[in-house]
């Protein structure tokens, strides 16, 4: 029903990306006034990176393991 | 052009409490908070919205279910790789960093909160500052990929890889490569999303326990 109120999705589509903003933005704040964290982000940064990678090389890895499975056992498109 | 802005709104926030202009109510959390829950609450109303939930909710089977386990499972996986290597770190910090699949906004606000309680908001706000890079970094990888994998037939790994930006940033290029499967892939894309979207919030409270 909610969807016909083109309204409110209107709203949402502005609202959304706001309420993203000031949270990002408060995150950067409790972030850039933490020395420590400061201090060590090379450090995070480079764990980071790898974390990221591991990640999308897990996620490569398993799709292709099932893909054939994924795409097949449905049958028709 | 979002997408760009969002990380640089990190960046601007760094640089004022750099500066030491963070007011206090910040360090309360109670803003934060309600702004999160103020985030959740039109997240889901946004889903419920779509026009298109219809056919969406139509195409899915339980062979659909399958790739974001396999994206789950594999990326869990890998993670644990990475608990390895980070031998300093506990390895529960390091699986919940891993189980953002790309969702940094919800993710790094989500781990702050979780940890703040058990190891005080300094130590949570360390990792969930690793939690904000590592799937800032997901995001940029998935940007730079989806279209080559897509274009090659590998679709199925391009939403996976996109983790839960297959149903938004990443739709595009997933789908944009003009293969005869698109609307199916439409389908397995927004429902992958979906399906992560709702499991980032599940595994990190569970790893944060």
């Amino acid at each position: 029903m909610l969807r016909r109120k083109s309204g409110l999705g209107k709203a949402l589509s502005r609202t959304t990306p706001l309420t993203i903003f000031i949270l990002l933005f408060m995150f950067g704040l409790s972030i850039g006034s933490n020395e420590s964290i400061l201090s060590n982000i090379h450090k995070d940064g480079l764990k980071a990176g790898a974390i990221a990678l591991l990640g999308v090389a897990g996620s490569v890895v398993a799709t292709s393991l099932c893909a054939r499975f994924i795409n097949r056992k449905g049958g028709a498109k | 052009m979002n997408h760009l802005l969002f990380p640089l709104m990190v960046f601007a926030g760094i640089f004022v409490g750099w500066c030491g202009f963070a007011p206090d109510f910040v360090a309360e959390y109670s803003l934060p908070q309600l702004c999160l829950y103020a985030l959740i609450i039109q997240v889901g109303l946004g889903l419920g919205m779509r026009p298109d939930l219809k056919s969406i909710v139509k195409n899915i089977n339980p062979r659909l279910l399958l790739l974001p386990a396999c994206t789950i499972v594999g990326t869990l996986a890998f993670t644990y790789i990475a608990t390895m290597i980070f031998t300093d770190d506990s390895s529960s910090d390091v699986m919940a960093i891993g189980s953002g699949f790309g969702y940094y906004t919800l993710s790094s606000v989500l781990i702050a909160q979780f940890k703040e309680a058990s190891v005080g908001a300094e130590a949570a706000a360390s990792v969930a500052a690793i939690a904000l890079l590592a799937n800032v970094v997901r995001e940029m990888i998935a940007l730079l990929s989806c279209q080559f994998l897509s274009k090659r037939g590998r679709g199925v790994a391009a939403i996976s890889v996109a983790g839960i930006n297959s149903m938004d940033v990443c739709l595009p290029m997933i789908v944009g490569a003009g293969k005869s499967s698109d609307a199916q892939l439409v389908s397995a894309a927004l429902f992958h999303g979906i399906i992560l979207e709702i499991s980032v919030p599940v595994l990190i409270s569970i790893f944060c326990s």
